[in-house]
Parts: structure tokens; sequence; C-alpha cells
């Protein structure tokens, strides 16, 4: 099994995917490898702040997606961003169904060693707060801030009109706003 | 600092969180962590032991396993079967696997010859067969026995006048069961349905056409050309 998995990463091998760029020069395509370094941070930042289970598995599976399909791609920087951001955002969805159609195994889901220094990343009071939005606020305020889309890549990614985006992205912050100052009010010990 | 931008940059700080070096180091130190836990499910040898003996039938080749594999018994208490529980689970088994005790059957005469036409008096042999013949002198059996013998004989002559009881079957020679060649449907284990983790559809909110998040061709999302206006 492990010599599958060993096989099965070789070949998402970001570091081995410089030869998209090289290949074939006439062809406008961009580096995988430079996709993964540039995006990665913000893909895993957004898969955790949307409760995968297991951000680090999705974040493989996205950009194997990535290496798998990048030599098909065409677009600016901005369409390929909006267009890594739709494969994270349905491999949470896959995820989610998952999880909601396998019961979770607890001993399965004891948290490994590599969970410590994801704690260290993440703003516990901030993605507590987020996951008291509504599901429509938190997408529009994740795919804004933390996958640093425009409005306009949101609303086609939400199949809505930008009108309405701003409309949740301006209630969604004044909600978070509240939530983390509550948050605050409530740590603080009393003087 | 205003508030909303506070926030902002919290946010924006998320989507800077650390990556790991190489996505493969993680998955293959995440399938290490699962390796012992797997290992905790494989089949004991004593529980193999114990089968093949049910199968065999053997109390002694269960005995014989049981002995050579002390060490493992030892370090897996759940695979230890009492002896006792074993011999009763194997005449439970072996009484599951050939059905019901015997039955004797109507006309069964103890010594291996079974009439299997007990009722009728067209077939089967004549009563009394393999059984001593009538002397004189018998204690007053043989002549009941000499009684319906006759009486036998009188039956079985009207039979034969009347037919020889066949039923008017396929004459001789005629082919039973389907044509050589004939198909005889799915084996058992054809799958008859996606397997168990073929993806569902595509998820909510994902819009009908080419599959998610694969580019077919320019995306809907994608600008017209490279270096055109971005957004």
């Amino acid at each position: 099994v492990t010599d599958a998995v060993v096989s099965a990463f070789d070949v998402a091998s970001f570091t081995s995917l410089d030869d998209y760029a090289t290949s074939d020069a006439s062809v406008d395509r961009p580096d995988a490898a430079a996709v993964y370094r540039s995006m990665a941070s913000a893909v895993l930042g957004y898969l955790r702040a949307s409760g995968a289970a297991d951000p680090e598995d999705l974040l493989g599976e996205v950009f194997y997606q990535v290496a798998r399909d990048l030599p098909r791609f065409r677009g600016n920087d901005t369409a390929l961003r909006a267009w890594v951001f739709r494969l994270a955002r349905n491999r949470v969805i896959d995820d989610s169904r998952r999880r909601r159609a396998r019961p979770v195994d607890a001993v399965a889901e004891i948290p490994e060693r590599v969970a410590a220094d994801e704690l260290t990343s993440v703003d516990p009071d901030l993605v507590e707060a987020l996951e008291r939005l509504t599901p429509d606020q938190r997408e529009v305020v994740l795919l804004r801030f933390v996958a640093d889309l425009p409005v306009r890549e949101v609303a086609r990614l939400l199949r809505r009109r930008p009108g309405a985006v701003k409309q949740l992205q301006a209630r969604a912050l004044s909600r978070l706003e509240s939530l983390v100052a509550s948050r605050a009010t409530v740590d603080q010990p009393a003087t | 600092m205003e508030p909303e931008q506070d926030l902002t940059e919290r946010l924006e700080q998320l989507g800077r969180s650390p990556v790991p070096p190489r996505v493969s180091s993680v998955q293959l130190a995440g399938m290490a962590a699962v390796t012992p836990r797997r290992s905790r499910h494989r089949f004991p040898a004593v529980a193999a032991g114990v089968l093949v003996a049910a199968l065999l039938g053997t109390g002694i080749a269960a005995a014989s396993m049981n002995a050579s594999q002390p060490a493992t018994t030892a370090e897996d208490p759940d695979a230890t079967v009492p002896a006792v529980a074993d011999a009763e689970q194997e005449a439970a088994d072996e009484e599951n696997e050939n059905g019901p005790p015997f039955a004797v059957p109507p006309g069964d005469v103890g010594e291996g010859v079974v009439d299997p036409f007990p009722d009728d008096p067209c077939r089967g042999p004549p009563p009394f067969a393999g059984q001593p013949a009538v002397t004189p002198g018998d204690d007053g059996r043989g002549t009941t026995r000499a009684a319906e013998a006759e009486a036998f004989s009188a039956i079985r002559g009207a039979c034969e006048a009347e037919g020889d009881g066949s039923d008017g079957g396929p004459p001789p020679g005629t082919p039973q069961g389907p044509p050589p060649g004939t198909p005889d449907g799915p084996p058992s284990d054809t799958p008859s349905g996606p397997p168990s983790d073929t993806p569902d559809g595509p998820p909510a909110n994902t819009p009908s056409g080419p599959p998610p998040g694969t580019p077919q061709g320019p995306p809907e999302d994608t600008p017209p050309a490279p270096g055109s206006p971005g957004s």
C-alpha cells in the first residue's frame, strides 16, 4: 500500500512538473510548481477555514488536479486563481458529503503530529467566528479575503450577482466584527 | 486601526498559512500512523487454525494448532477460544453444513436396501424380499407371509395387464436441460452498479456541464485571452 502511495505522489510531485513550462515554450502554459508556490498557502487557509477534516489531504487533491489539467488551461492570472479556488471549493463540498455519508471513526480521527503545526498557524477566534456565519456569508468572506478573488469572480463562482456578493460581504464583515469583539470581551480578565 | 481593516487583515492572514514543503511527506506520515492501527485487525493465527480444524472435522488438528501457537494466543486474548466451545461450535457448524440428521425413509429395511415405492403395489420389490423362504413348521407368521406374497403376485399381475406404469415420459435419448452453449446469466459477482467510491454527481451548487473544476477548453470564467485587460 505504501509503495502505491509513494508512486501516486511521485506523479503529483510538484517539483517535477516544471516540465510543463519547458517542454513547449511556444504554448502559453503556467508553471505548475509556480502555481503551487504562489497559491498553496491561500488554498490551505481556505480549506482550513472552510472546516475541511483533513486540509492537507485536500490540498494534495487540489494540486494533483491542477497539475493534471494545467496544460489545457488558458487564461490570465485572475482566471487561474479563480479556477484553482473552484477546485478547492468543490473538494470541500465533496469532503463534507463524504463525511455525511460515512460516520467518522473516532479512533481513526485522532490528530497526528502535523496538527500541532496547524494549530499555531490558524487564528482560532476568527475561525470560530467564521463558523457562526451563514454558509453564504462565510463563502463570500473566504473567497474575497482568503482566496483574494475579485467580486466578479466570486459572483461567478457562487452564481450570484456582484451586487448580492457585495451585500453578503458587508453583512458578513459586520457580523464577524461583533462576534470577534464579543469573544475578545469574554477572553479579557475582569479588572 | 479600524476594526474592519483589522478584520480583513486577519482574514488575509489565514490565506498565508505555512504550507508543508511537500504534500507527499505529509501524506506518507499519515499513512505511517495508520499502518499499526490496521495491523490490529490481522486474522489471528489461532483463529485460522480453529477454522481449518472445523473444516477438516478433526479435533486433533485444532489441538495441535493451539499447542503450536502459545505466544500468539497470549498476545491476543480475543483470539483464544475455549476447547469445549470449539467442540460444540464444530458440531453445530457440521449440522449447519450437512443439514438436519438423516431421516430413515419408509420402506428402509435396515439392510441398505430402500424401497423407493413403498406405497405403490405396482412398483418396487415384493414383500419379504431377501428374507428366508417360508418353511413348514413356521410359527404362524409364515402363513401370513405366504398369503401376502400370493396377494402381491395377483396385484402385480393386474398391473402388468393394465400397462407398465410408466407416465409417458420422453422417449429414450431425449436430451435433458438447456441446449449446449446456452448462456446461464451473469456471474454472481458481476458488479451491478458503480463502485462505492464513485462520486455521486457534481457537488451541490456546481453548475451542470463539464466536470467540476475541470477546464474543458476555455472555462466559463476564463477571460478572453492572455494579455487582455484583467479584472
